[in-house]
């Protein structure tokens, strides 16, 4: 090997070495969370903002895990079911109990379940026309058949929309804290979930046969109606 | 039964780690931010952006303890910062080239620094010398042994250019050495 190969081998594992150690000494030079906390202020507005992604983040968890758990333990409960249903068969007390605990489990959960006729990107036109005064678009995401919609307001209260087309859409709204009823919107089906605990939203949820909209929001019952149907007026 | 409580204690448990992660690490990625941007609001933008990133990428970083996640931490919140940067309307329309000026090294001018005597410290002393965009890249492909896929992906760059930069880096640094070593020789 020549000298100067040898040399650019040299300067080439320095090189590498000495970005790792300067990196690593950057790192350990960095003060510790006091000093930090004290030096560099964030503004209340920032901290909001943060909690705002987790918050919006555990929703989108229990909007899309609540339903794959849902289906899973379904699965599983079905495949219990069906494995004990043969030893079982001829105990009928054994079989109310199993029948109980399906019940008692699904008692918890209204589900609502649509299928829907829509293409994947057909959806992404659907938005509010009508928002209470005050509200913006805070967050938008699209996915191939699911728009997931956050509007805030100054004083940080929230209204999630969310427009979805797909074969297999469930909605699982838990019964404790929620009143249901049959509504009607600009001809459509809608439900209407009226919480009863102030930590829980209000929902409308309609479905035209192509989409499913829902509108969830601590507001009345009254304003966020009034959001689901500004989607149909253009 | 069992099973919905384990799913939600899951979900509470990855929310606590999220805050957890965000309140041991949010001050020194906020320092970093405000040293590259020199803007409070750019510096909150990109701490928030560089969360949006390890929220996408949670199962990976969650794993990491607090100084694997420090490390990678600030070279997500740098990126996030060179990524404002590019877009802000002042240097929309200016060249990736021209960025780095903005974000070049701080440090005295090269003719006045004063040499060591070996390689390796030659090296280490104009470290500061390197524009952060390149000293970015040769952090990820050094330190976190990235390839040139994943860094041009990090900051918007293709493979290539990823390529040059770091040759770039190199030939930088060896001038640096050669002058010290000139200046030194004086």
């Amino acid at each position: 090997m020549s000298n100067d190969k040898i040399n650019n081998a040299i300067f080439e594992a320095f090189f590498r070495q000495a970005i790792k150690d300067d990196y690593r000494e950057e790192i350990d030079s960095i003060p510790n969370n006091v000093e930090l906390s004290q030096k560099y202020i964030l503004s209340p507005a920032f901290e909001l903002r943060m909690k705002r992604l987790f918050e919006q983040e555990k929703q989108k968890k229990t909007l899309f895990e609540r339903n794959n758990f849902f289906r899973q333990a379904a699965i599983i409960l079905i495949a219990i079911a069906t494995l004990l249903f043969g030893t079982l068969l001829i105990n009928s007390e054994a079989r109310a109990a199993i029948k109980n605990v399906i019940i008692e489990w699904y008692d918890k959960f209204t589900s609502f379940s649509f299928v829907t006729t829509s293409s994947q990107t057909s959806h992404a036109n659907l938005y509010p026309s009508y928002l209470p005064e005050g509200f913006f678009e805070e967050s938008a995401e699209i996915y191939d058949n699911f728009t997931f919609i956050i509007y805030m307001n100054g004083d940080n209260e929230r209204i999630i929309f969310v427009n979805s087309t797909g074969s297999s859409i469930n909605i699982y709204i838990d019964n404790e804290h929620h009143l249901f009823e049959d509504h009607i919107i600009n001809g459509h089906t809608a439900y209407l979930a009226k919480s009863t605990d102030p930590d829980f939203d209000n929902a409308v949820i309609v479905t035209t046969g192509e989409y499913v909209i829902e509108v969830w929001s601590p507001l009345s019952l009254d304003v966020i109606i009034k959001v689901a149907e500004s989607v149909f007026e253009k | 039964m069992l099973l919905l409580y384990c799913a939600m204690l899951d979900t509470e448990h990855e929310r606590d780690e999220l805050t957890k992660i965000y309140e041991e690490h949010k001050h020194a990625m906020f320092m970093y931010a405000l040293k590259m941007t020199k803007d409070n609001e750019l510096a909150e933008d990109a701490v928030h952006n560089a969360f949006l990133s390890i929220i996408n990428h949670k199962e990976k970083y969650f794993s990491l303890n607090h100084k694997e996640f420090r490390c990678l931490s600030v070279v997500i919140v740098k990126n996030k910062c060179i990524d404002l940067l590019r877009k802000e309307k002042h240097y929309a329309q200016v060249p990736f080239e021209e960025l780095e000026l903005y974000l070049d090294g701080d440090e005295e001018p090269i003719e006045e620094q004063v040499i060591a005597k070996t390689t390796y410290i030659d090296i280490r002393n104009n470290m500061k010398n390197l524009d952060e965009i390149s000293r970015q890249v040769l952090i990820m492909k050094y330190y976190f042994d990235m390839s040139y896929k994943e860094i041009g992906k990090e900051l918007n760059m293709t493979p290539k250019h990823i390529d040059i930069r770091i040759m770039r880096a190199k030939e930088k640094m060896r001038k640096l050495i050669k002058m010290d070593e000139k200046y030194y020789e004086q």
